[in-house]
């Protein structure tokens, strides 16, 4: 009975296929867009994720000091890991099999100087053997390839650690009038300038890499340290390509005489089990370090960029898949109103052979969701092919906080295309359902004699 | 002979009225002078021990300072981690150099040095070069009768924007000082005494001995400045120079 009712309901889909196709094609762009705007969120919020994550050194959890995120900035000193809380952070992490690795980071402000000038830096010291692993990292690689076109030079990790290799912001370089690279001009000595204010000093600024970085001690007094400029990177937003610095961790921490840093960051290998891999990392420094905050990536206070693109693209693609939503009830809704009008003589003559209101019912549905179906597979062809055609263009966008910009691509992802699917089959089932029900309800002699019409 | 009476007493009134009512730029460059900007032509020498309390931390540097015109140079003795480095004054500009620099970085006069001093209290103090000021009144500060004064910066490389000066009328010494925002809120107060004793041209005059200062807002965040053995001394203007800071 039910292979005959699928059959009987596939023909009389295309009895009337100017409606059909009406129909269908209504659900088909309302999917096709539904599928553009799913692949281009999708791939935003993957390309911001890894670079939040990797590129940022956010890892997906990060562990600070209580109220280290709003105080850390005024007042450095108190708001800073200690070696016993880094201590008891790294036994905390031992053992958990879904950790991947560890850093530790350290931020701080002062001033660059090219002995003549100086300029006000934020420089991020990093573990050199974490930070290697970092920014080759698969994910990063994968969905953030456009990183390496903005980075000029060697990697600091890849110098020795006493020569103090420092990587500069495009802006922080220029101010500086560094024009050359530590490898340009291997072997040079640092050039002294003499007068300041010749007319030949920017071009001496430039005849090398040395730089010299000068900060408030966090025991109250100056401390200065030489620095080689190894390396140029854009953060792709103005106000931090003037001022960067990425250094090493060490280095930095002579710098300010201290042991303490920031922050420590953690990376997953499974980063869909970050809430177990939380809450047992809460539990064991509950126990051992209590003054800490142990926060996930996704906390807005970590990831300000990531979570102000992401609310707003999932609002825009929400709004699109309402309206999509809306398109295909009342597309399903009309279509299946004016069918079973038209068809009630028909419906009665089946009632009147034998089939109950279910079957009938079921006939219907099975129409429905046929030509949501159908509609449904056109809409995503044609989605793939203007995806396709899109990313082939490279047209270039620069979404805030990614260095040197983005290609606009898109990235069709099958788990969202499915969901997609199977909730517009839901809903042309259930407009159905709704459009057809009060009619199958109707006695058969009303409904054979037309008179419920 | 009345005539020449009179114009004599009328001189000796006006001059009397003159000399009770001197600008600012005068008790300025008198205040100046017993906080370093002397003008023995060789140059003066002296200690500054820095000593800053802020709640239970506490930190001491000693430097020594030689200063030549508007040129200085102050060198951190003590304590070890901090021997050898070295502040370098011409004129407004300042650069900060230490053992083992390629080469010395310029700093900014407004920048903390420790505490609540800031690099430019350490060396002279040049208020009559560097600030517009203009009397504004007279008070009484610890007993004494004082000018007050109020000092704008003349350029942005000074260190402090505003600054309201009491100043000694029997000494013409700076008693007290508020260093104010560009806003005009005070954020530092200091005071100063004068136990030194200073020569120029064969008398003595006061000069500084200690100056406190006190944040605005935390009255337990002060720091002292000790100033020792003050003398004239002879330096070579090649100590001055940036270029040979690193040699």
């Amino acid at each position: 009975m039910n292979k005959s009712v699928a059959k009987l309901a596939w023909r009389n889909l295309r009895r009337n296929r100017r409606r059909s196709m009406a129909t269908g094609m209504a659900i088909a762009a309302g999917f096709t867009a539904f599928m553009i705007a799913a692949g281009y969120a999708f791939r935003v919020e993957r390309v911001l994720a890894n670079y939040t994550n990797y590129a940022l050194h956010v890892g997906h959890i990060g562990i600070y000091k209580k109220n280290a995120l709003e105080m850390f900035s005024i007042k450095p000193n108190e708001f800073a890991l200690t070696m016993e809380e880094q201590n008891a952070i790294t036994a905390a992490v031992q053992g958990l099999s879904n950790v991947e690795m560890t850093g530790r980071y350290l931020t701080s402000q002062g001033l660059m100087g090219n002995g003549c000038k100086t300029f006000p830096f934020v420089a991020t010291g990093v573990d050199l053997s974490v930070e290697s692993r970092v920014m080759n990292h698969p994910n990063l690689l994968k969905w953030n390839d456009h990183i390496t076109v903005h980075r000029y030079g060697q990697p600091i990790w890849t110098f020795p650690e006493d020569m103090g290799a420092v990587a500069l912001s495009e802006g922080l370089a220029k101010l500086l009038g560094k024009t050359k690279i530590h490898e340009e001009l291997a072997g040079g000595k640092p050039v002294m300038i003499a007068d300041c204010s010749a007319p030949n000093a920017r071009e001496l600024f430039g005849a090398d890499a040395n730089v010299q970085l000068a900060a408030g001690t966090w025991d109250g007094t100056l401390g200065a340290l030489d620095g080689e400029f190894v390396m140029r990177f854009s953060t792709g937003l103005v106000e931090t390509n003037n001022t960067s610095v990425v250094m090493s961790i060490n280095h930095l921490q002579k710098l300010l005489n201290t042991d303490k840093v920031t922050n420590v960051s953690i990376w997953l290998k499974e980063p869909l089990f970050m809430s177990q891999t939380l809450s047992e990392l809460k539990s064991r420094l509950r126990k051992t370090a209590p003054s800490l905050d142990v926060l996930p990536w996704t906390d807005e206070r970590l990831s300000p960029y990531y979570s102000g693109t992401m609310h707003f693209i999932y609002v825009l693609v929400g709004f699109i898949g309402c309206v999509l939503a809306v398109v295909v009830i009342l597309s399903i809704f009309n279509s299946a109103t004016m069918t079973i009008i038209e068809r009630s003589q028909e419906v009665g003559m089946f009632r009147s052979v034998g089939y109950n209101r279910k079957t009938i019912r079921s006939l219907f549905i099975l129409e429905g969701l046929f030509l949501t179906f159908a509609s449904v597979i056109a809409g995503a062809v044609l989605g793939l092919i203007t995806m396709f055609a899109i990313n082939l263009l490279h047209i270039s966008i620069n979404p805030p906080g990614v260095a040197g910009g983005i290609d606009l691509q898109f990235a069709p992802n099958a788990l969202i295309i499915m969901a997609g699917a199977t909730i517009v089959g839901i809903l042309g089932m259930g407009s159905t359902w709704i459009a057809v029900s009060g009619v199958v309800r109707q006695n058969i002699a009303n409904l054979v004699s037309g008179a419920h019409r | 002979m009345k005539i020449a009476a009179l114009l004599i007493a009328n001189l000796i009134t006006v001059g009397n009225a003159l000399a009770a009512e001197p600008t600012s730029l005068e008790i300025l460059k008198d205040a100046d002078r017993s906080r370093g900007s002397a003008a023995v032509a060789e140059g003066i020498s002296w200690e500054v021990v820095v000593h800053s309390k802020d709640g239970s931390s506490e930190n001491t540097i000693s430097h020594d300072l030689k200063v030549k015109g508007n040129d200085a140079l102050a060198e951190a003795t003590a304590p070890a981690r901090n021997k050898g480095e070295t502040m370098l004054f011409n004129d407004r500009n300042i650069w900060f150099f230490k053992p083992g620099l390629k080469k010395p970085v310029a700093i900014s006069p407004r920048q903390k040095l420790m505490g609540q001093a800031a690099n430019g209290d350490i060396a002279s103090t040049n208020y009559a070069r560097d600030y517009d000021g203009k009397i504004v009144g007279s008070d009484k500060i610890d007993g004494q009768d004082t000018w007050k004064l109020e000092l704008k910066a003349k350029t942005k490389n000074v260190t402090y924007d505003r600054i309201r000066y009491w100043v000694s009328k029997k000494d013409r010494l700076g008693i007290k000082a508020e260093f104010l925002t560009v806003s005009g809120d005070v954020f530092k107060r200091a005071t100063f005494e004068y136990k030194n004793k200073m020569e120029q041209g064969g008398k003595h005059f006061p000069f500084v001995s200690k100056m406190v200062i006190t944040d605005a807002l935390n009255a337990n965040s002060v720091t002292t400045l000790d100033y020792k053995s003050p003398r004239a001394d002879k330096h070579a203007d090649a100590i001055f120079n940036v270029n040979n800071l690193i040699r």
